[in-house]
């Protein structure tokens, strides 16, 4: 495939054949190596061909083949006369991100460490085949479909401020519990509160580095060794069926057969597969606050267990990067409110935005890059810059480069956590198979990722974290 | 000859399964969607199910063949490692799959492999010749 080298890490596919516009590649020369042996850049140019596509179809330095969309895609529509693609925004409708804070380092930490990875493995089950220890009852679930967190602060799970810290304060407007399918809700109900797999994660990190302090004081984190905690984990089955019902729906219209790949199915925003999959999609964002709160909640629980007190565990923020949503951005020198889907990439908005909590308002919003197992992971601050460039987005995370399958072969497990225990990392959650397929060898390199991100200026490096303890989903 | 494969997708699972008839390919495949997940011949058939499962199409039905499993494992945590009586029969304009299953409830002595299958996909699904292929998202 043809690329043109724009600038330094940013690459453009001209406009040929079906494309509507250009892709856009946002990746270092090593990062680009790595694309080229997958279908991410086929993958970014089949997106451009999707009808009213605006600006470019976007690649993060992190994107990887996914199906129909690339995993780190960016693709906007105009909010009335667009589309809406349940492809584009993923199987895990609002998979994100979330970090808390704590007062506890890493120095107080090393004695009940595992006591404490033991109690989280306990209350936040990790792995195919489980149940979440909290049951809903049927009407329940329509509450948290409508309400998110805000349903879980109801019920004694959340404080004000984990709200406030929450993307779209943990509550998305636009959510219509009766669009969700019986058998999305079905999967749901025993799901809520329960981790996920594959490269879900709850991980013990310690402050490994802060690069901007005055921003990263205003994020809560104040010195290297600091324990925070992240959370990385989605609406669960019941996001994953919504998306397969509407991609099923689409494709029963016979509309999928004219792409470029049936995986790329959308609907016009307007129409009413469009308008129903908008409504079943906030719902599931709904679902995946919850669950995410309910994990904070279980985190905090832990600690008062083990630490003997969770007072300065405290959330720094919590993102979303399975998504498509309204967002107004300058397009051509107008602003214009745009249908933004974020598969894979996460806004990332600099100061000023409306949307950010008033906490933040001033300097930008937490972005929360997760690296792979047993790697770092980062937290960035939000520009301007990625408003113009990017439609406020940038990565998610570090991206696989190898199939599961070949990891398995090329990762034994038993050396996996080996190697783990060596750096000091202790992991609870699955073993075999799938510590192999999540080997750091698996991933590009995180750091190369947040690099290119902070030399676009499209996410700035405030701070860096490496992990103490992994619960592996 | 093997009854099913795993293919490198960087970050999906990519399951070919073989057989002498459609029937057995669907079994082989949904056989291959445990064994991604759970060590398949540690399932034991405890409980049994019958199932029947409608489609637009072939492609169709493989994919709500195998989306019904998910289904299982997600509401009822239930694992599947035999199926029996599996006929596929084609009205005017749908295909319908009959037939009986046996697995077992996932409990904590039964081995996982760390991934789950979040999804089947129509991306590369291949019903055609001698294999059906199925990517899922996992």
């Amino acid at each position: 495939m043809e690329l043109r080298k724009v600038d330094d890490c940013i690459w453009e596919i001209p406009q040929t054949g079906r494309m509507n516009v250009p892709g856009r590649i946002f990746a270092s020369e090593a990062l680009l190596e790595k694309m080229k042996e997958d279908r991410t850049l086929q993958q970014t140019a089949n997106v451009a061909t999707l009808p009213g596509i605006i600006g470019y179809s976007i690649a993060m330095p992190d994107a990887h083949q996914g199906y129909g969309f690339p995993v780190g895609g960016v693709a906007a529509f105009d909010a009335k006369e667009g589309l809406i693609s349940p492809g584009g925004v993923g199987f895990d409708i609002n998979c994100g991100v979330r970090l808390m804070r704590t007062d506890v380092t890493d120095k107080q930490l090393a004695q009940k460490r595992d006591a404490l990875l033991d109690a989280l493995v306990k209350s936040v089950p990790p792995g195919a085949g489980r149940e979440g220890l909290h049951r809903l009852k049927k009407d329940e679930l329509q509450e948290v479909l409508m309400h998110g967190a805000h349903w879980a602060k109801r019920n004694g799970f959340a404080t004000k401020d984990d709200l406030a810290r929450t993307e779209e304060d943990g509550r998305m407007e636009g959510a219509d519990p009766a669009k969700v399918s019986a058998r999305a809700i079905t999967r749901g109900v025993p799901q809520l509160g329960t981790l996920g797999s594959g490269n879900h994660f709850l991980e013990l990190q310690r402050v490994d580095r802060i690069v901007m302090p005055d921003v990263a004081e205003k994020f809560g984190i104040t010195k290297v060794g600091q324990v925070v905690v992240m959370v990385h984990c989605g609406s669960r089955g019941l996001g994953h069926q919504v998306c397969g019902d509407f991609i099923e729906r689409i494709e029963s219209t016979g509309a999928t057969k004219t792409l470029a790949d049936p995986e790329l199915a959308s609907a016009q925003l307007q129409s009413d597969i469009g308008q129903d999959y908008r409504a079943a999609m906030c719902s599931a964002i709904n679902f995946a606050f919850a669950n995410r709160q309910l994990i904070a909640h279980a985190i905090r629980q832990s600690f008062e267990k083990v630490m003997g007190s969770a007072e300065g565990v405290e959330q720094v923020y919590d993102v979303c990067h399975n998504i498509a949503k309204f967002e107004k951005h300058v397009i051509d020198g107008k602003k214009r409110e745009v249908c933004v889907h974020r598969k894979g990439a996460t806004r990332a908005f600099g100061p000023g935005r409306p949307e950010i909590p008033d906490v933040y308002r001033k300097i930008g919003q937490p972005v929360l890059i997760p690296g792979s197992m047993g790697t770092a992971s980062y937290l960035l601050l939000g520009t301007s810059k990625s408003e113009e460039m990017s439609f406020g987005s940038t990565a998610h995370g570090a991206g696989r480069i190898m199939s599961r399958h070949t990891a398995i072969k090329q990762f034994p497990a038993d050396k996996v956590k080996a190697e783990l225990r060596r750096k000091g990392i202790e992991v609870r959650g699955s073993s075999g198979k799938g510590l192999a397929e999540e080997a750091p060898g698996a991933y590009k390199d995180v750091d190369e990722v947040v690099r290119v991100s902070d030399t676009l200026g499209i996410g700035k490096i405030v701070a860096r974290f490496t992990p103490l303890g992994v619960v592996k989903g | 000859m093997v009854d099913y494969e795993f293919l490198g997708h960087t970050s999906e699972a990519k399951l070919r399964a073989f057989g002498p008839t459609p029937e057995q390919r669907f079994v082989n495949a949904a056989r291959g969607m445990t064994d991604l997940m759970f060590e398949l011949d540690k399932v034991q058939p405890k409980i049994r199910k019958q199932i029947v499962i409608k489609g637009r199409d072939m492609r169709s039905l493989l994919h709500n063949w195998l989306e019904e499993f998910v289904l299982l494992l997600d509401a009822e945590l239930f694992v599947l490692c035999r199926i029996e009586k599996i006929k596929i029969t084609k009205t005017k304009e749908t295909f319908t799959l009959d037939a009986v299953v046996f697995g077992q409830k996932a409990d904590d002595a039964l081995p996982r492999r760390g991934a789950a299958v979040k999804a089947v996909t129509y991306d590369e699904l291949e019903v055609e010749g001698d294999h059906v292929q199925v990517v899922f998202d996992v």
